[in-house]
């Protein structure tokens, strides 16, 4: 049996990917998810954020391509073992119970930690007897939660997993993130709608847009990158138009967003938010990115 | 793949406690039936053995739904258990389900027919396996392709089919060919003498249908995208 090659630097590396649906292709050229950091993975609905999670997954099968995790091809079972997955919703029958997902899960996984899963299940205040479908939205994620993690992963995929949860819920899940990713051989690859998580926990960014990867850059290198520019309408016809690489308007004059080296001098300009960038690309598309 | 055949057994718990209770009807009858000295023993077999066929029926459809209504039928080949073991899984848990229920009508039979002090009758587990190894061979590749509720309705559309078949070709052939060919299957079924050759040569075809049908859903599984 060949060993494993632990001397990878990337968790996640995956090249010229390419699957076609009709009216959508996903066309990943090329993405390289380093070890020890959080992913995040934006884009609007229908981008092809959970086409590429289940790539990955290898839950679709592409047209083309290959993605390898830790070195190793997805398509082989044994590189799953350190995986861990939390979608938008639990992925277990309603009827099933704490108990009955570590018994089931318990078979299913070689590194499965009985003690770690009820260490999880007691520090979320989760209810062994009680029925999944009796459990509130936060409770089944932070029951996804505790599954993901019990069989000690080294990748964990999220999927929407904050999603349609209360603000206090999403902390203290966020911090159970941080937490996993004090290991430096821990890697979180995650997309989210709430870009204010991505802010405050991703080391990354990576923006699909229609299939395809916009950007994917280091998350303080993007917020330096790139400034919010306020100007007039007068001062909006001096600005150079291939510079713009977005433009919101108003009555008043505009709001641009520009490459930092890219900002007229004497305009006055802000940071700009992933959400800015990621917007005023999407409204601007084809721009200047 | 214990782990993928406990979750299905677990996920149709309800089921199997609805089973149970069916089950008692049967053992009542036959209790009912030495009180009244009346024999009802056959009758009791009989209504155990359909019980458990239907029930198998719907478990073998159900465990495809309970899968499909919570997504972990697209979730369950992240696990680290390749698309080949998950199939095979399945079909291990129908086999397990088919045991633990030839048993049960065999019990029933020990129950019913020692009470009345007759002969053991291996035809009804026999018709029962031969029964569930034809659902499970039909009903699981439609459900790995077209889903557990596309597929209970090509399944009810089969069945109505073979209905529809049926009567035709009793009022094209003449009347009550349909009760002939019936009454001529399970004389031949439950003939003494000709048990053993039409029951293994039942079981046989029936066991490589499963296999035929287990390799076309591996088949199907594998190139579907979830």
């Amino acid at each position: 049996m060949e060993s494993k090659n632990t001397n990878n630097t990337n968790a996640i590396e995956i090249r010229n990917l390419k699957k076609s649906y009709s009216g959508f292709t996903l066309d990943i050229g090329a993405l390289d998810i380093p070890k020890g950091c959080i992913m995040g993975l934006v884009g609007s609905n229908g981008a092809g954020k959970s086409t590429m999670i289940k790539a990955i997954l290898d839950l679709i099968r592409p047209d083309d391509g290959e993605i390898k995790i830790d070195g190793e091809s997805n398509k082989n079972e044994a590189s799953r073992e350190d995986i861990g997955v939390v979608f938008d919703e639990i992925k277990f029958p309603q009827i099933f119970t704490v108990r009955d997902i570590r018994a089931v899960l318990r078979s299913v996984y070689k590194n499965w930690d009985d003690a770690l899963y009820n260490k999880y299940i007691t520090q979320f205040n989760l209810p062994e007897k009680k029925k999944i479908k009796d459990f509130s939205r936060g409770m089944k994620m932070k029951l996804s939660i505790a599954a993901a993690l019990a069989h000690k992963p080294k990748l964990l995929i999220l999927d929407e997993a904050t999603s349609g949860i209360d603000p206090i819920v999403r902390d203290e899940i966020l911090d159970i993130f941080l937490e996993f990713i004090q290991d430096d051989d821990h890697t979180i690859l995650a997309s989210s709608h709430i870009i204010s998580d991505i802010e405050k926990a991703a080391d990354y960014v990576t923006f699909i847009n229609n299939g395809k990867i916009v950007f994917c850059e280091e998350k303080d290198r993007l917020m330096e990158k790139y400034r919010l520019v306020k100007c007039g309408n007068d001062e909006l016809n001096t600005v150079d138009s291939s510079a713009i690489i977005g433009k919101r308007t108003n009555t008043f004059g505009a709001e641009l967003l520009m490459l930092t080296e890219n900002v007229p001098e004497g305009f006055v300009s802000a940071k700009a938010g992933i959400e800015d960038i990621m917007l005023m690309i999407i409204k601007n598309e084809g721009a200047n990115v | 793949m214990k782990g993928l055949i406990l979750k299905d057994l677990l996920g149709v718990k309800s089921t199997l406690v609805a089973l149970s209770v069916m089950l008692c009807i049967p053992i009542l009858m036959c209790v009912l039936g030495a009180i009244l000295g009346v024999s009802i023993a056959t009758m009791a077999i009989v209504s155990a053995t359909a019980t458990l066929c239907l029930m198998s029926m719907i478990m073998a459809i159900n465990f495809g739904a309970y899968d499909e209504s919570c997504g972990l039928d697209s979730f369950a080949p992240a696990f680290p258990v390749n698309r080949t073991k998950i199939v095979m899984a399945r079909y291990c848990t129908d086999l397990l389900v088919m045991l633990v229920s030839s048993l049960i009508i065999f019990i029933v039979e020990i129950i019913c027919l020692m009470s009345e002090g007759m002969p053991l009758a291996p035809e009804y587990p026999a018709v029962y396996v031969i029964f569930v190894l034809l659902i499970s061979a039909i009903t699981n590749p439609i459900i790995y392709k077209f889903g557990a509720q596309i597929g209970s309705y090509v399944i009810s559309g089969i069945i109505a089919l073979l209905g529809l078949f049926a009567t035709a070709a009793s009022n094209t052939l003449g009347d009550n060919i349909s009760d002939k060919v019936i009454d001529a299957v399970l004389k031949t079924i439950f003939n003494r003498n000709t048990l053993n050759l039409a029951i293994i040569s039942g079981l046989v075809i029936c066991v490589i249908f499963f296999l035929l049908s287990m390799l076309i859903s591996i088949f199907i599984y594998k190139k579907k995208d979830l």
